[in-house]
């Protein structure tokens, strides 16, 4: 199945757009929905799929045409523009996407409100939605590991905390080595979730979660 | 816009799948020939030379053909394709020269002409799609991943990558009143998320597995092959689309901090067994072989360094923003 490689799932969808706004806007909805995925860009860390349970990467753009490729190739062009979302996550569609919805209703309204045939009231009727836009994926691969998105956040706090550790207690004797490192472990916890690293987050500052 | 979430770079390229030619006449010129054999056979009613009349016909429609194939290649009539009408052009001059067969070797002649055309049209109805998802289809098996695509798993600085090849059926239609689309190539759309500048990843792709990306892209319109570089590079910048937002999870870990963050966890969890009643001595040597296991695998992480001028504009904003608050 090429929309999957072990535990992660490549789903890739074309959403048309509308060619102009049912909303009494002065502008299209390419320009507007344009706008509104730059509003995420220049805010830091607040992009909505932060909030999405298990995405590792996601990205929107508008795919306005295909390319000419110059003479003698022959020009064709697309009859509508789409919304195109790619998303890698850890699971299956189906809860994936309803895990989506419950996080982020406002937001997936916002992004949508001028595609063709949205519809969207509930979990379920987005996920049938997304499930009309989506295309098969031809070949997925996978350069990372097959962890769940928790399970990588707090191996990424580990290896960022013992990476401190080790630099700190270099040479230190080996009896006071041991007790530091249990107090690193009781700091750390790194059989429980907790603390771990906040997804999205790109502040060292504000990027651990204690619960 | 934005391409860059901390270290990862979203690439989107969308390149044409090529109208084949060869393959089209490997179809359509034998099949095509057939066919003709069949009729003209059938009209004449003889088993003879093929009268004059016929003769003068099949020539006419050469010719036609000929013209109309000539009128397509120069984009004056689009409404067919010139490789088509130069093999039917070309099938009828070779019928003004037929001699006598068998009833059974005309007949087996024709189902072999339908047979060709109709595969023609099944296949190359919206280029040569078929072919690059059989390649995908190779590429997805052990043994020709480490024969022409080894360089793409020794490409530690990709996290995903995905490529998606539509035909113009393929697209999404969620509405009576959306106009479906009508494309003649076929369509290959590529995303990758991979750490480091633009530049990095196009040159290490091409450095790395030029045979590989060859293979991958193959018949695509305008494909320069891997190697040299400054053509293939040009060829990304006109197929990219740039990315409206991006999202990642971890902005300040590579891909390769996520695979070394596994190892640490691993070896981390071994050293906490039995830590409450492990002797000193014990615990030292366990921790120097965890140590030493984690050498290439121990770094700080940190927000990623200024990879662009755009990245650049951005924080400068966010500054002047929070100093104006």
């Amino acid at each position: 199945m090429p929309n999957k490689a072990g535990n992660l799932y490549g789903l890739t969808t074309l959403c048309p757009l509308l060619n102009s706004s049912v909303h009494n806007d002065t502008f299209s909805p390419v320009i507007r929905l344009r706008e509104l995925l730059e509003q995420y860009n220049i805010v830091a860390d607040s992009s909505p799929m932060r909030l999405v349970p298990n995405t590792y990467l996601a990205r929107f753009f508008i795919l306005d045409d295909v390319i000419f490729q110059s003479f003698p190739y022959q020009e064709e062009h697309l009859k509508s523009k789409y919304l195109v979302f790619t998303v890698n996550f850890h699971g299956e569609l189906e809860q994936y996407l309803e895990g989506m919805y419950n996080a982020i209703p406002t937001d997936i309204a916002s992004i949508w409100r001028d595609a063709v045939g949205f519809n969207v009231k509930d979990a379920q009727s987005f996920t049938t939605y997304i499930k009309k836009c989506q295309v098969e994926t031809t070949f997925l691969f996978n350069g990372s590991t097959d962890m769940s998105l928790a399970d990588q956040l707090k191996s990424l706090y580990i290896k960022q905390e013992f990476s401190d550790f080790v630099f700190k207690n270099q040479g230190v004797e080996p009896s006071v080595l041991l007790q530091e490192f249990k107090k690193f472990i009781q700091m750390t916890n790194p059989t429980e979730s907790f603390p771990t690293w906040k997804a999205g987050v790109s502040d060292l500052n504000d990027i651990i979660q204690y619960k | 816009m934005s391409n860059i979430a901390g270290k990862a770079y979203a690439m989107n390229l969308i390149t044409p799948v090529y109208v084949p030619t060869v393959w089209l006449c490997i179809f359509f010129l034998p099949g095509t020939l057939c066919t003709f054999t069949f009729v003209t056979h059938w009209l004449s009613n003889t088993f003879d030379l093929l009268p004059t009349w016929l003769g003068v016909l099949a020539l006419l429609l050469g010719v036609t053909f000929i013209v109309l194939g000539l009128l397509c290649w120069l984009k004056i009539w689009n409404k067919s394709n010139e490789y088509l009408l130069w093999s039917l052009g070309l099938c009828s001059f070779v019928c003004t020269t037929l001699s006598s067969h068998t009833t059974a070797t005309i007949i087996l002649v024709f189902t072999v002409g339908v047979l060709l055309i109709g595969l023609g049209i099944y296949f190359l109805r919206d280029g040569i799609t078929w072919v690059n998802r059989f390649i995908f289809k190779l590429a997805g098996l052990t043994i020709f991943q480490k024969s022409a695509f080894g360089g793409l798993l020794t490409l530690s600085l990709i996290h995903y990558a995905r490529w998606v090849i539509l035909r113009d059926k393929d697209f999404p239609i969620l509405s009576s009143t959306q106009p479906k689309e009508k494309l003649k190539y076929g369509y290959m759309l590529f995303f990758s998320n991979f750490n480091g500048s633009w530049t990095q990843y196009v040159d290490s792709f091409s450095s790395a597995i030029p045979g590989g990306l060859n293979l991958l892209w193959y018949k695509n319109v305008g494909w320069p092959d891997a190697v040299p570089e400054t053509p293939f590079n040009n060829y990304v910048v006109s197929k990219q689309i740039w990315t409206g937002h991006y999202y990642n999870a971890y902005p300040l870990a590579s891909s390769n901090d996520v695979k070394s963050a596994q190892k640490v966890m691993d070896e981390i969890r071994g050293l906490c067994t039995h830590l409450d009643d492990i002797s000193v001595a014990d615990f030292k040597k366990a921790y120097d072989k965890a140590t030493l296991n984690l050498q290439n695998d121990l770094s700080r992480m940190e927000p990623t360094p200024i990879v662009s001028l755009a990245n650049e504009a951005i924080e400068k904003r966010r500054r002047i923003e929070s100093n104006i608050r």
